[in-house]
């Protein structure tokens, strides 16, 4: 038997709860998994491990743990040597583990409503059920998602824990980055003196570096998955988000990104062959994010049909290096940045915009949800793919709960989005 | 359907509802013909000062805000109505649910979209909650 398999089946046994939250469990995982599993990639190993290494931390106890909304900006918790903990990217380990239909089970009877996101759902229940560490911290960002920050408040009044909230203004201008910088500051004051970790000029520079070193890899990433075959795929490329959420200021994550060029660069050179295979019928841009729980979306789309993901949204790289010299500044520029941000033409831009750097010939929205933020805009966006004659299809679906979107449909609307293309470049 | 019932004092406490008229407006504007900038002035005082509703980010206050009321209305029961779709609602609802199950105040929560499609479902389950109540 499988030995994935064989832990899913542990983790829901009444000893479940206590494997999960063991750094004990992370610890064997990391020696099953990591060391004795063949990966595609060693960049892919090297994730994993990481993944791994900081989920054994956060429940270890040993340092304190806090819990970051998506979009905050990361270097901040490692710059006070915090363990950040993504509740989105714990409940996407709880569906891909088949734990989030009995998680999201328990947020209804908790009264959470089923029409919010299930990640935050999963992730209000899986604190609840002592499968995920409690934090110390709660860091939210009020940009973009609209929930993360009120499960976070949620969360801070019922386990009593202290919330920092960075409020983000809708446009960028001089005032909004002053008063994002001003907020930052803020926080950073208040760390420094519930951790007894001294704000340094060194510190920041550390942390920023590694941030930076990252993003320059992250770009040569990207231009490689530009070339013709493209040689990395969505189904490896969406598991790299995992260093936008958790990774930003972490010593690995330019490690990881490093590795990544390299072997996509012997790929394209012809010193390898591709792991995934030269094939790509269609190139396409993903939106948002996949469902966890299965991964057979993504594999009808690029091994049935042939299609290769060239480039997702999430992993776009969209603000200007760090600068130490005025931190907050710049990690409020960082924040401000983000092209889902302000108006819509902005996140259809961007989007246009990938579509010509990697010869797409069409994007896929995953319209996950409960996301109002990605979802709101979508048919926006699809009219005006369409008036620049770039075939856009929403698709209909959710991260975390498989049960609510059955699979026939979205496989009738692949197909049929596969035919439009066939037929356009006929 | 709950005005028609004469037994039950209702206070609408929603985003249409008292909330805009928790704080009167202070003498200060009480010019009989307020030019332009005294109404911009008035309205803004209203959205600042008026009790914050689950939009805004103040738990603290959101919460005191409840306490008052279930103490100043002498509140017996809530009927939350949990707009489809709308995070805050679904948000403000948890606190509230701590909140009132703290002061052993029933309490039933009624999920619509607003259209008249959930109104029949909605009769009956209002039915048997103030059925309950008695």
């Amino acid at each position: 038997m499988n030995p994935q398999q064989i832990f899913k089946d542990k983790l829901k046994g009444t000893l479940g709860r206590k494997l999960f939250s063991s750094p004990s469990t992370y610890k064997l995982a990391r020696e099953v998994f990591v060391k004795k599993n063949r990966f595609n990639f060693e960049a892919r190993r090297k994730l994993t491990a990481m993944g791994l290494d900081q989920a054994a931390e956060a429940y270890h106890n040993k340092k304190p743990v806090a819990w970051t909304s998506a979009f905050f900006p990361g270097e901040l918790v490692y710059i006070f040597d915090l363990v950040p903990f993504a509740p989105e990217a714990a409940s996407g380990v709880a569906a891909s583990m088949d734990l989030a239909p009995d998680l999201l089970k328990h947020s209804d009877q908790m009264g959470l409503s089923s029409d919010s996101c299930s990640f935050h759902r999963c992730a209000a229940a899986g604190t609840s059920l002592e499968y995920f560490p409690l934090p110390d911290f709660l860091l939210a960002s009020s940009h973009l998602c609209d929930g993360a920050p009120r499960l976070f408040q949620y969360m801070a009044r019922r386990y009593d824990r202290p919330l920092y909230l960075l409020d983000v203004p809708f446009r960028y201008s001089d005032h909004a980055l002053k008063y994002v910088a001003d907020q930052l500051a803020g926080i950073a004051e208040d760390l420094e003196k519930r951790t007894g970790i001294k704000l340094t000029r060194e510190r920041i520079a550390e942390v920023f570096d590694r941030s930076n070193r990252a993003r320059s890899h992250q770009l040569a990433v990207s231009k490689l998955r530009q070339k013709v075959p493209s040689p990395l795929g969505g189904e490896e490329g969406l598991s790299y988000f995992y260093l936008t959420l958790l990774g930003q200021g972490h010593p690995e994550t330019p490690e990881i990104y490093r590795t990544l060029e390299e072997e996509l660069q012997k790929i394209v050179d012809g010193e390898v062959e591709n792991p995934e295979g030269k094939e790509e019928r269609f190139r396409l841009i993903w939106l948002h994010l996949r469902p966890y729980y299965s991964s057979e979306m993504i594999a009808y789309l690029e091994k049935e049909l042939g299609h290769k993901i060239v480039a997702e949204e999430m992993n776009y790289v969209y603000w200007p290096p760090l600068d130490a010299g005025k931190p907050f500044l710049s990690l409020a520029e960082k924040v401000l940045s983000h092209p889902g941000m302000g108006p819509l033409e902005r996140r259809t831009e961007t989007i246009r915009q990938m579509v010509s750097d990697y010869r797409a010939h069409g994007v896929i929205h995953f319209s996950h949800w409960g996301c109002r933020q990605s979802v709101g805009g979508s048919m926006a966006m699809k009219k005006k793919f369409r008036e620049k004659d770039i075939p856009f299809l929403a698709i209909d679906g959710d991260c975390i709960d498989g049960d609510s979107f059955p699979w026939g449909q979205a496989l009738t609307r692949l197909e049929g989005f596969h035919e439009v293309l066939e037929q356009l470049h006929a | 359907m709950l005005k028609e019932n004469p037994e039950l004092v209702l206070y609408p406490e929603n985003c249409a509802g008292m909330r805009y008229l928790e704080k009167p407006l202070p003498d200060s504007f009480a010019n009989q013909d307020p030019g332009r900038e005294e109404i911009m002035a008035m309205i803004a005082h209203n959205y600042l000062e008026k009790p914050p509703c689950p939009r805004v980010f103040n738990r603290e206050a959101r919460e005191l805000y409840y306490r008052r009321l279930i103490e100043e209305k002498q509140v017996s029961a809530v009927i939350y109505h949990d707009l489809l779709f709308c995070d805050m609602c679904h948000y403000d609802y948890l606190m509230l649910q701590d909140l009132l199950e703290e002061k052993a105040i029933p309490h039933l929560k009624v999920k619509t979209e607003l259209g008249d499609e959930d109104l029949g479902q909605l009769k009956t389950r209002v039915e048997a909650f103030l059925e309950i109540l008695e």
